[in-house]
């Protein structure tokens, strides 16, 4: 170890001086980064706060002059926007909850049990996400309406619930879990049950809630299948809503900015406060390194 | 989408290292399928009848293990039903179909289908809007995350690092409908951002949004804008496992921070960065659907309308729904897309020796 570290620092002394001034131009052009980072959820958010019939005068502003929050108003009375909200919740959490489990029981069968023809069946489910969406829609669309699922929650989520790559997911992870302990609980007569529900759980938890916080945003951020499947304004997601927003006031973008800003809010937060979570749960299976 | 899009491109990547892993390990034997190993090597011919009490056996075997079953039951049948399927369903490319006669009961048309997308006005500008699109976005796009990688790797200081990510990868959580909104608004030609720049220089506001050569520039760039970060993350991750003692040697070697990017670094990330090219590519004509439809207006569509969007309105908007018009195009897209894969890989092996399979 000090070996190491006395091996080490030579260079690393010699690289740091030189390069003070390569270090402070990395600096300014990451300041700069940021700024093109930031600015425009800035311009987003300070563009919805501006008071109404003054988006056009104040534009010019970069730092606004009044704020106000009368387009929020607007934003709820005007437009179901607080339905559309509790829509993109519940729609949310179902998929995501219901995507959850099924990945889980999924990628656990994968990982820890040996089977005949398990990697024929692994390929296959890979092979599924490989399929464009696009390819399947108007076939998948036909098989909604069939079912009688056209314009109901349940036929926004779940067909989209299994997801190949969600399983795929938690089957790397399973992987990492040591067989030892499955073992261990068997002899010690624990039933199938109980090792899932109290061996693999627990020790999957961290793959469990990163993949419900990335179901959760994916879901949130949908566009595309929510607007086939639904026509009814009082159904719709919070995407599905801005775009009709955007659709109704091409010139008018206070409501949008202010619709758009209510809806990435939470993504945001979610996103900050879960951060580590997210990049360790990719890291470990994302990457498949470690 | 519904896809994560870090998550939809990188398994395969993780696949082939996986792969070569399992071959080296022994994998531990889980006691729940003894029998399953000794069955196999007795059981040769799969198609040979058992007789009673082989047959017994698989009952058996099939009783011990229900639980895998009942495991495998409820996600297998959701991809059957929800993603198999539907494949069946796009036979009705080869049919006119229509809903009073069903999937089987439309008559087959052959490849009438596929003969009025090719004799269709809309067949020239849809591919030629959909290639410039998907490659001008493949090319701009992919060297990017790589570059930003290799300088983010060349900061030590822990805080200013974790928190360029942090801001660089944000945008890609942002929906879709939002980002465009927000272009909407940000290049306003009244109230957008750059129109408050214009003047302040004295000159016109442009219309960005609403001129037509612009608006490839602005898809690509402000998808650059919103995935470059999260894209980089990989880059990073395969950066961070690259053995540090070779750097060390470089150092002692007297090799310049260039230089060791340059034989260290980049080397390192050409496995990784062949595997995403490969796999971007194979998935370069899906471009963002929701994006480049949200973006489309009557003054863009001469070069906004791509396969995916025309996909769309023929199939699911028009006032006349033509399924099996619309489903014959994807199915001609999906096509393509297999194509342009499997060449892309062949061509990545050759020149590089790496490749996806």
């Amino acid at each position: 170890m000090t070996a190491k570290t006395q091996y080490v620092n030579p260079g690393k002394l010699g690289a740091r001086r030189q390069s003070r001034l390569t270090k402070w131009l990395m600096f300014a052009l990451f300041v700069c980064l940021a700024i093109v980072f930031i600015f425009p959820l800035y311009w987003m958010v300070i563009s919805s706060l501006r008071p109404e019939g003054r988006i056009f005068v104040d534009a010019m502003e970069v730092i606004p002059s009044a704020l106000s929050l009368d387009t929020y108003r607007r934003l709820f009375e005007e437009e179901p926007y607080g339905v559309w909200f509790v829509n993109s919740i519940t729609q949310t959490g179902g998929y995501a909850l219901m995507g959850v489990f099924l990945c889980t029981t999924g990628g656990y069968a994968l990982a820890k049990f040996r089977f005949r023809y398990r990697n024929l069946l692994f390929v296959l489910i890979l092979v599924s996400q490989m399929i464009p969406f696009h390819l399947l829609i108007v076939s998948l669309f036909l098989m909604i309406i069939q079912m009688g699922m056209a314009e109901t929650y349940q036929g926004a989520i779940v067909p989209l619930a299994a997801s190949p790559i969600g399983i795929f997911f938690m089957r790397q992870y399973m992987l990492a879990i040591d067989d030892e302990m499955l073992n261990a609980a068997r002899v010690d007569g624990a039933s199938e049950y109980q090792i899932f529900w109290h061996v693999v759980l627990p020790n999957a938890r961290p793959a469990i809630a990163t993949l419900l916080i990335l179901f959760c945003i994916d879901y949130w951020n949908n566009l595309l299948w929510p607007l086939i499947v639904f026509r009814n304004p009082d159904n719709f997601p919070l995407a599905v809503g801005i775009k009709r927003l955007i659709d109704q006031y091409r010139q008018q973008y206070d409501l949008t900015m202010a619709g758009s800003t209510l809806a990435t809010v939470p993504v945001i937060i979610l996103f900050f406060f879960l951060r580590r979570q997210i990049m360790q749960g990719l890291a470990t299976t994302g990457t498949g390194i470690k | 989408m519904l896809y994560f899009r870090l998550l939809l491109v990188r398994p395969v990547a993780v696949l082939v290292q996986f792969k070569k892993r399992e071959t080296m390990q022994v994998e531990p034997t889980s006691d729940i399928t003894p029998a399953s190993d000794a069955l196999e090597v007795r059981l040769p011919h799969r198609l040979r009848l058992l007789n009673q009490e082989e047959r017994a056996k698989l009952w058996l075997r099939i009783r011990r293990n229900w639980q895998l079953y009942v495991l495998l039951f409820l996600p297998l049948l959701w991809l059957v039903v929800f993603r198999y399927a539907p494949m069946y369903g796009a036979q009705i490319a080869f049919r006119d179909y229509s809903p009073a006669f069903g999937i089987e009961g439309s008559p087959w048309v052959g490849f009438a289908n596929f003969e009025r997308f090719f004799n269709s006005f809309y067949f020239k500008p849809v591919i030629i809007n959909t290639l410039v699109l998907s490659f001008y976005s493949l090319i701009a796009g992919f060297p990017i995350p790589i570059i930003l990688a290799l300088s983010l790797n060349q900061v030590k200081t822990r805080l200013f690092r974790n928190s360029v990510q942090m801001i660089t990868y944000a945008p890609h959580f942002i929906s879709t409908v939002v980002i465009v909104g927000m272009l909407f608004q940000f290049l306003h030609p009244r109230v957008g951002f750059t129109a408050s720049l214009a003047n302040l220089f004295g000159m016109a506001p442009p219309n960005a949004m609403g001129d037509p050569g612009a608006f490839r520039h602005i898809f690509v760039w402000s998808g650059i804008w919103q995935e470059m970060g999260f894209n980089a993350i990989i880059f990073l991750a395969v950066l961070s496992t690259i053995d540090p003692a070779l750097h060390e040697a470089a150092v002692v070697d007297g090799a310049s921070r260039l230089q060791r990017i340059r034989y260290i670094d980049i080397p390192g990330l050409m496995p990784t960065a062949m595997v995403l090219l490969v796999l971007t590519t194979g998935r370069v004509l899906e471009i963002a659907f929701e994006k480049v439809y949200l973006m489309q207006s009557p003054l863009n569509l001469s070069v906004a309308e791509v396969i995916n969007t025309y996909v769309y309105k023929v199939g699911l908007l028009s006032p006349v729904l033509d399924f099996s018009y619309s489903t014959a195009i994807g199915l001609l897209k999906g096509f393509v897309g297999l194509l342009l894969l499997i060449a892309v890989n062949h061509a990545a092996r050759r020149m590089t020796g790496n490749s996806v399979w």
